[in-house]
């Protein structure tokens, strides 16, 4: 997995491509928001767009994600997520606890 | 020169696969579960949730069977049987009581990290049965329609 970091405005979007498993991006993934944290940013949108594959590692990390950036005072939110993925996180009943969208400019402008 | 069937058996162990407990193997795994559920007619979209049943199953057996020992194995096997396609592993490890492991979707487990490797293998495939007897075996069942 590789991440990509770009800003627009304040908020800190974080390009995800290949998989989020278990030994494969899940701690990558881990660092990347807590390297965020420790460094102020508190605007997250994770872009998934080019996730291949995502196990339940994966939506753990999410979760974890999740909880770790609202602990430090913090929003994390998700952009352009698959059909597939998508549907790992509705089946789990988790689907709701995030916010996701389609459009990037609409998820930027939802962070106040 | 004796003709190559081209079309899989009814009854059959396709594969059978012993190795190291290690996360690496993985790679080499899912061609081949790809391959065969191709040839067992399955689609993308369930070759895509089957291999996500299947990597369940392999990183439970790795990580919390055979707790990462490179001294433990994990067997791996791929049968068809009839209309049924199985996907067998088992490790080493102590093994579990299955109807103890907590439901994810309930409503104080939903903010959980972990424990949801059971509960996708289930969603995606037909049945999952479970043999503790000599480690844990995980039997993962999905019916195909190609029974030619």
């Amino acid at each position: 997995m590789k991440i990509f970091h770009r800003t627009s405005e304040d908020v800190t979007l974080l390009d995800i491509e290949g998989q989020i498993t278990i030994g494969d991006g899940d701690v990558m993934l881990r660092e990347a928001l807590h390297a965020l944290i420790a460094g102020g940013q508190k605007k997250i949108l994770l872009n998934m767009a080019r996730v291949t594959y995502m196990d339940s590692s994966g939506v753990g990390e999410l979760i974890a994600g999740l909880q770790y950036v609202q602990e430090h005072g913090g929003q994390f939110k998700l952009l352009n997520i698959s059909k597939k993925i998508k549907n790992l996180l509705f089946i789990a009943q988790i689907l709701s606890i995030f916010e996701y969208f389609n459009d990037e400019s609409v998820a930027i402008a939802s962070f106040s | 020169m004796p003709e190559i069937p081209t079309q899989l058996p009814r009854e059959i162990t396709l594969v059978e696969i012993r190795f190291n407990s290690s996360l690496a193997i993985l790679d080499m795994i899912q061609p081949i579960t790809n391959k065969v559920c191709d040839q067992l007619g399955f689609d993308e979209d369930s070759q895509y949730w089957i291999w996500l049943a299947t990597q369940e199953a392999l990183n439970n057996a790795i990580k919390h069977g055979n707790k990462f020992d490179p001294n433990k194995k994990v067997l791996f096997g791929l049968q068809v049987d009839g209309g049924e396609f199985r996907i067998i592993i088992q490790d080493e490890g102590e093994g579990f009581v299955v109807d103890e492991v907590p439901d994810p979707t309930r409503k104080e487990n939903l903010l959980k990290t972990s424990g949801r490797g059971i509960f996708y293998m289930r969603s995606f495939m037909d049945r999952v049965e479970y043999n503790t007897d000599k480690g844990t075996k995980v039997t993962l069942v999905k019916r195909h329609q190609d029974e030619s």
